[in-house]
């Protein structure tokens, strides 16, 4: 996320390009790899269609995302910044289920998902105003930053075995 | 299992098979020390690496989960904890599937015949290993000693199934807090979407009721093609026991030969209503009644479980004489098991537990 951000900040006009581009392979490699799982070991699992269902989505929006090269770069950023909107609205509503369960983790993803969600609408409010690429890359950035501290967080989460 | 059907119950059912009280104390010290003898102690100790039978949580979450990584998990759970019933088990799938679904725990298999014969003519530690591994088939059966999600995942229908016959759904939750059967709260690992998450180890997701004794519940194993589960643990402990003393009035030399599917009955005889009242009694933790139960068996005191009873002996011996000591015994004892299982998987041509340098024989019954 950092590493799209940066160009597209430096040059918004070539890097609605790029990001898009970079979307696109993202989505539709995650899409393939899991349709591929699918195939080999999660169709004979209890609710494995799920796996399938979420492959085809996302493989889908991979080549949806790729298709977009040649159209307004205004459109291209209502794009983004609605795909920001439901990324924060799908991670808050993990956040409120991991509460539920009882995890720790929970505030961390729900702050993710506040402020892509707080990004995604400032992007779409001031949509015709220059700001509005820099607010997406400050989510952007944000959102790389904290899957950073995610990563390298001690896992508190429990493991039962034995 | 925990400590209370390793330790006291193990006790129990080695002075029933007519080992003597320091004997039985042996078995099942060593029955509990595969739950403890992780890298960590073993780094401590300067023993050897490869006799891991357990390890730490946080070992585990620092595991790698590539394939060099799998296969040292799947070797220690799946020798010491999650002994597969059936490597050649049929079932539709793909090679990747199939690989991971024979690695299915149960009892009564194969590779459990060949371990109680391993521990034949050995010392205490190789029985007391052979009597964990064991005893686990029974509670950690339906789950394999490797992550998978399409093998140990469960869902939310899950209910425990009372003794008048009701039932209650269980809502899991996630917390280091201690289960409490009265409330019906019980914890088990979060969900991970990954196939190879350490969180789909075993049975993670079932939370430790394959651990209580008394629990009996019915669920929806992932690899089940949506039949519903009744894991009736009262009826499987009690194999366990009888099972244990069994193979151990093998190991003794008291029976020619042992066989899967065959449960002792003489020496539980008039025994029997104590023993299922301890199985069958709502309480996490039942090392009080199995000790209570010992002691009026040997009319000896069964001694607290002492982790660092016998490291000192290891550490004071000399190089060459380690393999003499208490633990050295068990450490052999544990390569010997584990070489012997993963061999056993690497042969059923299934890559996940390590790739073995095997004899000509082996190549031979691998190709035909």
């Amino acid at each position: 996320m950092l590493f799209i951000s940066i160009p597209f900040l430096i040059d918004p006009s070539d890097g609605y390009a790029f990001i898009m581009i970079m979307l696109g392979f993202v989505f539709t490699f995650r899409g393939i790899k899991l349709i591929v799982y699918y195939i080999t070991m999660a169709r004979y699992m209890v609710g494995g269609s799920r796996v399938l269902f979420s492959g085809i989505l996302i493989f889908d929006f991979g080549l949806f995302t790729l298709s977009l090269n040649d159209i307004p770069p205004l459109l291209i950023l209502l794009y983004l910044a609605v795909l920001h909107v439901f990324t924060g609205l799908v991670t808050i509503v993990n956040a409120v289920d991991t509460k539920k369960r009882g995890s720790k983790s929970w505030r961390l993803k729900m702050s993710i998902g506040l402020v892509n969600l707080i990004a995604g609408i400032l992007c779409l409010v001031l949509l015709k105003e220059s700001i509005a690429v820099d607010i997406y890359c400050a989510g952007m950035v944000y959102g790389g930053i904290m899957r950073i501290v995610t990563a390298f967080r001690r896992n508190k989460e429990i493991v039962i075995i034995n | 299992m925990q400590l209370d059907f390793h330790y006291y119950a193990t006790y129990c059912a080695s002075y029933l098979a007519g080992f003597d009280h320091n004997e039985s104390v042996r078995i099942a010290y060593f029955a509990q020390f595969v739950d403890e003898c992780h890298a960590a102690l073993l780094r401590k100790l300067n023993a050897p690496g490869e006799a891991a039978t357990t390890q730490l949580q946080m070992e585990l979450l620092d595991s790698r989960t590539d394939l060099l990584g799998l296969q040292n998990i799947t070797k220690i759970w799946s020798s010491f904890h999650f002994l597969p019933a059936d490597l050649y088990a049929k079932r539709r799938g793909t090679r990747f599937y199939l690989n991971k679904y024979r690695l299915i725990c149960g009892p009564d298999g194969e590779l459990l015949k060949k371990t109680v014969e391993l521990a034949k003519n050995k010392d205490l530690p190789s029985a007391g290993l052979a009597m964990h591994v064991l005893a686990d088939t029974w509670a950690h059966r339906y789950f394999a000693g490797t992550p998978s999600l399409v093998i140990n995942n469960t869902d939310q229908h899950f209910f425990e199934i009372f003794p008048d016959g009701t039932q209650k759904k269980i809502a899991f939750r996630h917390k280091t807090a201690t289960d409490d059967p009265e409330k019906g709260l019980y914890s088990n690992s979060i969900f991970q979407n990954n196939e190879n998450s350490i969180m789909n180890l075993g049975h993670g997701r079932a939370g430790h009721l394959p651990d209580y004794s008394f629990c009996v519940y019915k669920y929806l194993p992932a690899w089940g093609d949506y039949m519903e589960l009744v894991k009736d643990n009262p009826s499987d402990y009690w194999k366990a026991f009888r099972q244990m003393i069994y193979a151990l009035k093998y190991i003794r030399g008291d029976i020619p030969g042992f066989e899967t599917g065959l449960y002792d009955e003489e020496a539980v005889r008039g025994h029997e209503d104590r023993i299922e009242a301890i199985i069958r009694k709502r309480q996490v933790d039942a090392s009080d009644d199995w000790r209570a139960f010992g002691e009026s068996l040997s009319g000896e005191r069964v001694p607290d479980f002492d982790l660092g009873l016998y490291q000192e002996e290891y550490m004071a011996a000399l190089k060459d004489e380690k393999a003499g000591t208490m633990l050295g015994m068990f450490f052999d004892a544990a390569i010997r098991q584990k070489n012997m299982v993963a061999r056993e998987i690497f042969i059923s041509k299934n890559p996940l537990a390590g790739i073995f340098s095997t004899k000509l024989s082996d190549l031979i019954a691998m190709s035909s």
